[in-house]
């Protein structure tokens, strides 16, 4: 019942649709919180964003969403650089997700707050036609947000909360969606939800995930790619299962600590557990 | 009762209330009855209906003002009084008394003049200050905001202070707050402005739910988030500003009836806007009305009655219509 959107339809597979170029950027003079960063990210891949607490992985994110004024470098989208598009152009190709859990939630009902996700497809006088209601309602279905949908958005769980900002996203009908930790301070229970909400979505639109995490494990099963930051520099990006060839060493680069592998999950890919013992950095 | 119908129930009592209220004073009289004298119709048209219209107008600019500025900031209690706006408008109005001018310019007064150059002072002493230091806190913004309101409350104390006794007390009583200013001319010295400024906050008002998400959420789903603040900024200091010349400062309205009007109809801003526009008009003019009857011939400064009737009414949609008391929170 969901169609696939025209953006998937492109010529040949993996165009791309993202790509950062020599990103840097810092908030305080000669303090990069992204060094030189490139990447090259294609249609209908899902990214997950690794690296230690302060090593710039929601700076990224907000660079790319644009919430963050971008100086040195580029990032594209669909060939065109971000700050060219209007507000509205880029909330059509590209919608954010920040941490719910560390917000208070405005006191809108859900339905009305996933309503509010057809913004840019609205012009004046801003009136939700029947469409937007219709896009409205199967991203709730997606997300499984339609139970309490006129519930206020202040009653809800911390997971409930999170899928119903994700709804609010898939309303926006992006090619790209960037995730602010979404299953953090989540439940596993929770966390099995989004991640099989944020997997329908990638199946049902082909939409290109960006999150950020720090699961690697979730991370290292479910994400085609992978992103590794320490203090702003790229440590890898690329393809999940060049990741795991090395992913021990890379591992304790990027967090400072040892893991240990764990072979043989059912989806065949090994699991990495935190040692005890010195930190390696 | 939908929200639909509930605005249409608020509209349609605004529209007695304010066709009733001029009949009202220390005689009743009744519009267009033909035993009326000529005397108790200039009363009618020239003294209580254009005092009627300035408090509706007023009532209502201001209530607009406090719900755009609570939103803004995503504070209960953010409103161009407590950041320092309709300070900085009392203390140009007051300068522009003790200096003396009187006049006016294009056929706006010089006390107009005077406090909308010192409603935006205000507001530009706030928004320098912040965007100077890059500040994005808005607890920081406020903070900033109450001191300078302190700051020109000061001024306003020195101005009062070396103006003559004369100057002074029409100062003192301006401060009260009050809508007694006589005839037309106080009316249009404000509604013009009033009606670009309402015009501006309607047309922005599905963005200001957006920022009541949060700002990178607002400006992820495409609100251009700097023009709409820089909008409402200007609407509201062009409002605070007229509406403080003509009424002086009158401050409980614009902090309570956002609240009241989120809790009763909804905190959509679609329907919110026009509830807080309508019912902080009505306010204002049921609190001018009891002003000048109760004690009839004599006059209570209407901001008197407004918290008195107000704040009551206040205390009991906080802690009881909404049972859990949690109505404030933005």
């Amino acid at each position: 019942m969901h169609k696939r959107l025209e953006r998937t339809d492109y010529p040949g597979e993996c165009m791309p649709s993202l790509q950062i170029a020599n990103l840097t950027f810092n908030y305080e003079p000669g303090k990069p919180v992204i060094d030189n960063l490139s990447v090259v990210i294609n249609n209908g891949e899902t990214w997950s964003i690794i690296g230690k607490n302060g090593s710039g992985k929601s700076t990224l994110i907000r660079c790319i969403a644009r919430l963050e004024p971008v100086k040195r470098g580029a990032v594209f989208l669909d060939t065109k650089e971000i700050l060219d598009y209007s507000s509205i152009e880029m909330a059509r190709k590209c919608a954010y997700v920040p941490q719910a859990t560390l917000r208070i939630p405005p006191s809108f009902t859900v339905l009305e707050y996933v309503l509010m996700g057809r913004y840019p497809y609205c012009g004046f006088p801003m009136r939700y036609g029947s469409d937007d209601r219709k896009i409205a309602a199967e991203a709730m279905e997606l997300t499984d947000t339609v139970p309490f949908a006129h519930r206020s958005m202040r009653t809800l769980s911390g997971g409930e909360l999170q899928r119903v900002f994700i709804a609010g996203a898939v309303a926006q009908r992006t090619a790209i969606m960037l995730l602010d930790e979404p299953v953090s301070f989540l439940d596993s229970m929770h966390q099995e939800m989004i991640h099989a909400t944020l997997d329908r979505i990638h199946r049902e639109y082909g939409t290109t995930l960006i999150t950020v995490t720090h699961d690697i494990n979730a991370a290292l099963q479910r994400s085609t790619h992978v992103l590794a930051l320490v203090a702003g520099k790229q440590v890898y990006a690329g393809a999940t299962q060049g990741f795991l060839n090395d992913a021990a060493s890379l591992l304790s680069t990027i967090y400072g600590i040892t893991f240990e592998k764990i072979a043989g999950s059912s989806s065949g890919r090994a699991f990495f557990m935190p040692q005890k013992g010195e930190v390696v950095v | 009762m939908s929200v639909g119908k509930r605005l249409l129930l608020l509209s349609f009592s605004s529209m007695i209330i304010v066709i009733f209220a001029p009949c009202i004073g220390m005689e009743f009289i009744v519009p267009f009855d033909l035993k009326n004298t000529t005397l108790q119709m200039e009363i009618f048209t020239r003294l209580r209906l254009p005092r009627v219209l300035v408090a509706f107008f007023a009532g209502a600019g201001l209530s607009l003002c406090g719900m755009v500025f609570q939103a803004l900031f995503r504070n209960p209690l953010a409103d161009p009084f407590t950041l320092g706006i309709a300070s900085g408008a009392s203390c140009g109005a007051a300068l522009t008394v003790v200096l003396g001018f009187t006049g006016a310019l294009l056929g706006v007064p010089a006390v107009t003049i005077g406090a909308f150059l010192g409603s935006a002072c205000a507001t530009l002493l706030l928004f320098g200050f912040a965007s100077y230091r890059r500040s994005t806190d808005k607890l920081t913004f406020l903070l900033a905001g109450v001191a300078l309101s302190f700051l020109f409350s000061s001024l306003l104390m020195f101005f009062q202070y070396i103006s003559d006794p004369h100057d002074s007390y029409y100062i003192i009583r301006w401060l009260m707050g009050g809508v007694e200013a006589i005839g037309y001319k106080a009316l249009f010295s404000f509604l013009p402005f009033e009606i670009i400024g309402i015009i501006i906050i309607f047309s922005q008002l599905p963005q200001l739910d957006h920022l009541l998400t949060g700002d990178d959420i607002a400006q992820s789903r495409g609100v251009d988030i700097k023009r709409t603040r820089i909008l409402l900024l200007l609407a509201t200091t062009m409002m605070v500003g007229t509406i403080v010349a003509v009424c002086g400062p009158i401050g409980f309205i614009g902090l309570i009836v956002p609240h009241i009007s989120r809790s009763l109809f909804s905190w959509k801003h679609l329907w919110a806007g026009p509830a807080t526009a309508l019912s902080g008009g009505v306010l204002l003019v049921i609190a001018d009305t009891i002003a000048r009857t109760v004690i009839a011939p004599t006059e209570i400064p209407v901001g008197v009655i407004t918290a008195l009737l107000g704040a009551p009414f206040f205390l009991w949609i906080l802690f009881h219509h909404n049972g859990n008391g949690k109505v404030h929170e933005l």
